[in-house]
């Protein structure tokens, strides 16, 4: 396309455009939520802020609330974290090292097993919560980290992904190092994990955020609010706004989807440069 | 300098069978000694199993049947890290995240050497091969014979009893292939670590080499110098392999021990018993002017090639292609010309299993 005046400027209208699409409606949430609950139920969403954010954040960061009054924001973006963090570093580790399996130790049922775990794909969740809910409550890790994290942790995307990795990376690497006295451990994590770099960092950041947004599996799990994710408090927040018979604080409501969205954008901003990064090293 | 040239290792290779998957043989029953302190360089056309041959060796590949010993040890069943043996790969394969020091230094870290040895190693290797700036730039911060060299690094650090190379020159330019191949060879008289160069390139073969071995289709053709193998090429296959250009090889009936060259009359000294035979003469051997004992041929002239010092005539005399090396100058537009065989430097090969008679 030719660098024209023109054609720069059409480009950047569509994407200026573009971006307002996706940017107004998180600030409409942002301002509102520094407003009077007041003001918003008499006047509306707010497109400039108003004086009750030091107020709202506070309360909502650090006062107990939920329907047992016993869990505070801080807590559940706590638990998110932890339970996203666990869930993509799982993946990544899990899928890694069952792709690695698969594509270096030539045992005979490798191509099968592989497509028995990529056939997983077309089971969601949904399908098999009954049978593991069970399997938790029996183990008793009902309410509790490893039973958020474990169940969510085998990944037929990222052992594809890191299959088709490893199967590029030259046969010769493998007998240098064989040569060179590495066992198979030494390979994985000296030669093969240092190389897909960039791709585990990518499978980490889609997972963190896949992580972050899980629901369903949180909300069957955890009965004990100190187990509660952000998510569900803010599904809780919104329903007792509808359903009270008090003046809606909508301005809690936003303030907590606001403090819902931090995390997740700034992992991506993190993980981003190191992308870039390794993009422009080009270690294969 | 002090590399540590250990005592110097051989290497026997007895009855040595491998196919794949049972079907047709890749080596077929083959024995080889390479003496201590040997260049020993395996060349042949591709698929002649060179390659499969130097990875069992190292062990990268298992062995069907036969034994292979270092020192007179059987290594059949060791794996590759505990042969003690290095391997230069033809695509270097250096790790590309990490930099040249620790590509350098990852096999001897994998063997619990103390680091303050692996850094006098590696100091020392890094200024026999002059790649001391290099050490902190990573293989793509490399050129090709730079990379070339770590590579080589790589494989002398570890201080092994056999060094292999497979190919390792071919992804280098003309100019830097030719530097670098007195390089391995100036190396190879410093440290006189037993070494097995697996090529298809003739030349690396005739210049790198105490002994060649030239391989045909998992068979042994031919083992000797290089001299040997140029001046006495025990088959028709070793005489059109070893060469530039490569020997001319004419088709005759015998009859009474006399052969017919171009019409020409060759009376032959040995008596043989069959009733055909391959003529073989050497490009560089057929001359512009008459000498001593000389059969002269007339010649039609296809194309002249003018490499400088020299030029090639490609040739045919009834349909039989022929090729010509000299030294004298030559008319390109020439059409025709008469050229001198000396009659004592014909090889001849029998024409039923393409052996040297004399």
């Amino acid at each position: 396309m030719k660098n024209t005046f023109s054609s720069k400027l059409f480009s950047h209208v569509i994407l200026i455009l573009a971006s307002l699409m996706f940017l107004l409606p998180v600030w409409v949430i942002v301002a509102s939520s520094t407003h009077l609950p007041e003001t918003i139920v008499n006047n509306g969403l707010q497109f400039f802020t108003g004086h009750n954010f030091i107020n709202t954040y506070k309360s909502i960061l650090f006062e107990h609330s939920g329907y047992t009054k016993n869990v505070t924001a801080f807590r559940m973006i706590l638990n998110s974290f932890i339970m996203a963090m666990g869930f993509a570093i799982g993946k990544v580790i899990i899928s890694s090292m069952a792709a690695y399996a698969i594509v270096y130790f030539r045992f005979k049922l490798a191509t099968f097993l592989f497509w028995v775990i990529f056939l997983t794909l077309l089971l969601p969740i949904q399908v098999r919560i009954v049978p593991s809910f069970e399997v938790l409550a029996d183990l008793n890790l009902l309410n509790s980290y490893t039973g958020l994290i474990v169940p969510l942790i085998a990944s037929a995307t990222g052992t594809f992904f890191f299959r088709q990795y490893f199967k590029s990376v030259p046969e010769e690497l493998l007998e240098a190092a064989k040569m060179d006295g590495a066992n198979s451990w030494n390979f994985f994590i000296d030669i093969l994990m240092p190389l897909s770099k960039t791709m585990s960092a990518a499978l980490f950041i889609v997972m963190f955020i896949v992580g972050w947004n899980q629901y369903l599996w949180p909300i069957m799990m955890t009965t004990d609010p100190q187990y509660s994710t952000i998510l569900l408090g803010i599904k809780e927040i919104y329903q007792s706004n509808f359903e009270g018979t008090y003046l809606p604080e909508f301005n809690r409501a936003f303030a907590m989807t606001t403090l819902a969205l931090i995390i997740p954008v700034l992992m991506v901003l993190f993980f981003q440069r190191l992308f870039v990064k390794g993009l422009v090293d080009g270690d294969k | 300098m002090e590399i540590n040239r250990g005592k110097m290792s051989y290497l026997n290779i007895k009855n040595v069978i491998k196919n794949y998957n049972n079907k047709d043989n890749i080596i077929k029953n083959l024995s080889l000694t390479v003496k201590k302190g040997e260049f020993l360089v395996i060349v042949g056309p591709s698929g002649c199993g060179k390659s499969t041959l130097l990875r069992m060796i190292a062990g990268l590949e298992d062995i069907n049947s036969g034994e292979i010993e270092i020192n007179g040890d059987i290594i059949n069943n060791i794996p590759p890290a505990d042969r003690n043996i290095a391997m230069v790969f033809q695509n270097y394969a250096l790790y590309p995240h990490m930099n040249v020091e620790k590509n350098l230094s990852y096999g001897l870290k994998n063997r619990k050497i103390p680091k303050d040895e692996i850094a006098t190693r590696v100091k020392d290797i890094s200024k026999l091969l002059q790649i001391e700036e290099l050490l902190k730039r990573k293989p793509s911060e490399l050129s090709g014979g730079q990379r070339q060299r770590v590579a080589m690094g790589r494989a002398i650090i570890r201080e092994p009893k056999i060094f292999l190379f497979d190919e390792p020159l071919s992804n280098l330019d003309a100019k830097l292939r030719n530097q670098m191949r007195i390089e391995i060879r100036k190396l190879h008289d410093k440290l006189k670590i037993t070494s097995v160069y697996v090529t298809h390139d003739q030349i690396e073969a005739m210049t790198l080499a105490d002994r060649i071995v030239v391989l045909n289709g998992g068979v042994i053709e031919q083992v000797g110098t290089p001299d040997e193998i140029y001046n006495k090429p025990q088959s028709l296959f070793v005489s059109k392999f070893m060469g530039t250009p490569p020997m001319n090889t004419i088709k005759s009936k015998v009859y009474n021990n006399i052969a017919n060259l171009f019409g020409k009359e060759i009376k032959l000294n040995h008596d043989i018993n069959d009733n055909e035979v391959y003529i073989g003469i050497r490009p560089e051997e057929i001359y512009l002017k008459p000498i001593e004992n000389s059969i002269k041929i007339e010649i039609n002239i296809d194309m002249v090639e003018k490499l400088g010092s020299e030029s090639l005539i490609y040739a045919n005399i009834n349909n039989h292609h022929f090729i010509v090396k000299t030294n004298e100058k030559i008319d390109r537009n020439l059409q025709s010309l008469s050229v001198y065989i000396d009659s004592k430097k014909l090889y001849l090969f029998s024409a039923k299993d393409e052996k040297l008679i004399s």
